[in-house]
């Protein structure tokens, strides 16, 4: 019974000794507390960052940029992935593009996007949408092409043609890779807009870290990341991890 | 109609090599007649290309060499509408209910009429009144062939083609589902004749018990080896069949042909397997 107390417990006594740690760290001389901060202290910012509302606008902002940009990539990256997959000849062009595209850590695309799309919401949702797009496309297409060869045979000679294929069999087996890929997809989403946020934004979780920089607040940058590891968690915990369970018995690969 | 329903016609199956797979014929000189309203069984040891087969006669593969004909026309890789095909493996769509699986057929072909009454028809005929709601992973495997027997026979296809569809299955449920398949096909759901159904298994009792006829094919590359008329009265009931004289003499005569190529095919398997 204590022992499996314990258990239950353990992951929540490994965090609180991390944070033991590092505030034990800043007060016996190991790190300085101006560069590193203290947990209380952002505690305490978080605290009244909530309580005041300050938080509001920025969380809004970061999360319209995600929002947007993770439907539009999640989109386009579906109507690409079809598109390979009944046009194999288009997908056998566009293979380097991809494997390029899947190779190069595309948050390094921030500063290119914040010249072409501007300071505002249209880069962050640019870039946002390429990396969400990509993850997408790649986890769909390989999908695709393993559904499972019986149930299409079948559905074929129950007489379905491409169109009812694509409706009945291809849309809703794929809607299982698309939520593990949207799973995959919503830390890096998060991660992208933050970057982009971090060159150049009024508003944002990444403008909250770039201030918190160039002012000496690290409190302030640990706070922002808090929040926004927050809704990352509670995005996957609230929405897709429910959506993937849902989902596990049409697997059909 | 005069003449078979399904001919084939010096057929054979060649799988190219492709990828650093060596070629494969799957079968060759296939010569088949089968007449309209018969219950053929196809039996042989694995790999003899059965399900090939099968997938030439549906249009889902086409004969590299030689001729299928079914009802005057030519199969060559087009699907053909009169068909029903039951696989091995379960071939539901598991998001939808059972009922919307049955109903899919009649929504793929634009068939006219009510097609909620007529799936719950079909449904209650296969014993599954009242599971229209749940979703194929709530069913048993025995339950989930019932529906797809129910989706097959819904739209009245003409020729059924069934590649050992009840063979997953526990024993009890099997000869259970054996019992149902030929009551299905005896009443036909009212309609006038019968239907053509080729019936593959590798499981001899199973072949004699069901149908009219047992075709033996041979160890890789597939052909026929011969054909036996299996004589026994119908209706029949396939717990029961087993125990009479005639099958047992029947299996024996069989069972001497297939042997061979059962024996051939191992051999066959064995220096594939150890070069």
């Amino acid at each position: 019974m204590v022992r499996r107390g314990l258990a239950a417990a353990s992951p929540a006594l490994v965090v609180l000794a991390l944070l033991l740690a590092w505030d034990l760290a800043t007060r016996l001389g190991l790190a300085d507390p101006r560069y590193l901060s203290r947990p209380v202290d952002v505690a305490a910012l978080v605290w009244q960052w909530t309580r005041t509302g300050f938080i509001l606008p920025h969380l809004t902002t970061t999360l319209t940029e995600v929002g947007l940009g993770y439907v539009s990539g999640t989109l386009a990256g579906m109507a690409v992935a079809f598109l390979f997959f009944f046009f194999p000849r288009v997908a056998e062009w566009c293979d380097p593009l991809v494997v390029l595209l899947n190779a190069a850590p595309r948050a390094i695309l921030a500063p290119f996007a914040v010249l072409l799309f501007g300071i505002e919401l249209g880069s962050k949702v640019a870039l946002v949408c390429l990396v969400v797009f990509t993850i997408t496309l790649l986890s769909l297409y390989t999908g695709l092409k393993e559904v499972d060869r019986t149930i299409v045979d079948n559905a074929r000679v129950m007489g379905a043609g491409r169109a009812a294929l694509t409706r009945h069999v291809y849309l809703p087996a794929a809607l299982v890779w698309v939520v593990s890929a949207m799973r995959i997809s919503i830390g890096q989403a998060f991660t992208a807009a933050i970057v982009c946020e971090l060159l150049g934004a009024t508003q944002g979780l990444g403008w909250i870290v770039a201030a918190g920089q160039s002012a000496v607040k690290p409190d302030w940058i640990m706070a922002g990341l808090f929040f926004a590891s927050v809704v990352v968690l509670l995005v996957d915990f609230a929405i897709l991890a429910p959506l993937e369970r849902r989902g596990s018995h049409w697997r059909v690969f | 109609m005069s003449g078979p329903l399904i001919a084939l016609r010096n057929v054979a199956r060649r799988f190219p090599a492709a990828g650093g797979k060596a070629g494969f014929t799957a079968v060759q000189g296939i010569d088949l007649e089968i007449e309209e309203g018969r219950f053929i069984a196809v039996v042989g040891p694995s790999g003899c290309g059965k399900s090939t087969i099968l997938n030439m006669i549906a249009g889902l593969d086409a004969p590299s060499e030689g001729s299928i004909v079914v009802a005057g026309e030519r199969v060559a890789g087009r699907l053909r509408d009169d068909v029903g095909y039951l696989f091995q493996k379960d071939a539901l769509l598991p998001w939808k209910t059972v009922q919307a699986n049955v109903e899919l057929p009649l929504v793929f072909r634009g068939i006219k009429g009510d097609h909620g009454r007529i799936a719950r028809e079909w449904l209650a005929r296969v014993g599954l009144a009242g599971f229209e709601g749940n979703f194929p992973h709530q069913l048993s495997g025995g339950m989930r062939k019932r529906v797809a027997l129910a989706a097959t026979f819904v739209y009245g296809p003409r020729i059924l083609l069934m590649d050992e569809p009840f063979s997953a299955l526990d024993v009890q449920t099997r000869n259970m589902m054996e019992n149902e398949l030929l009551e299905l096909w005896q009443t036909n759901g009212g309609e006038e004749s019968s239907k053509t159904v080729i019936f593959v298994t590798h499981d001899l009792e199973e072949a004699i018990a069901l149908a009219d006829e047992v075709v033996v094919l041979t160890a890789n590359p597939g052909r026929v080896k011969r054909r036996f008329h299996v004589g026994l009265d119908r209706p029949r009931n396939v717990n029961d069949i087993r125990f009479d004289d005639r099958f047992r003499l029947l299996h024996a005569e069989i069972w001497e042909a297939l042997r061979e190529e059962v024996a051939r095919s191992y051999a066959l398997q064995r220096t594939l397997v150890h070069g």
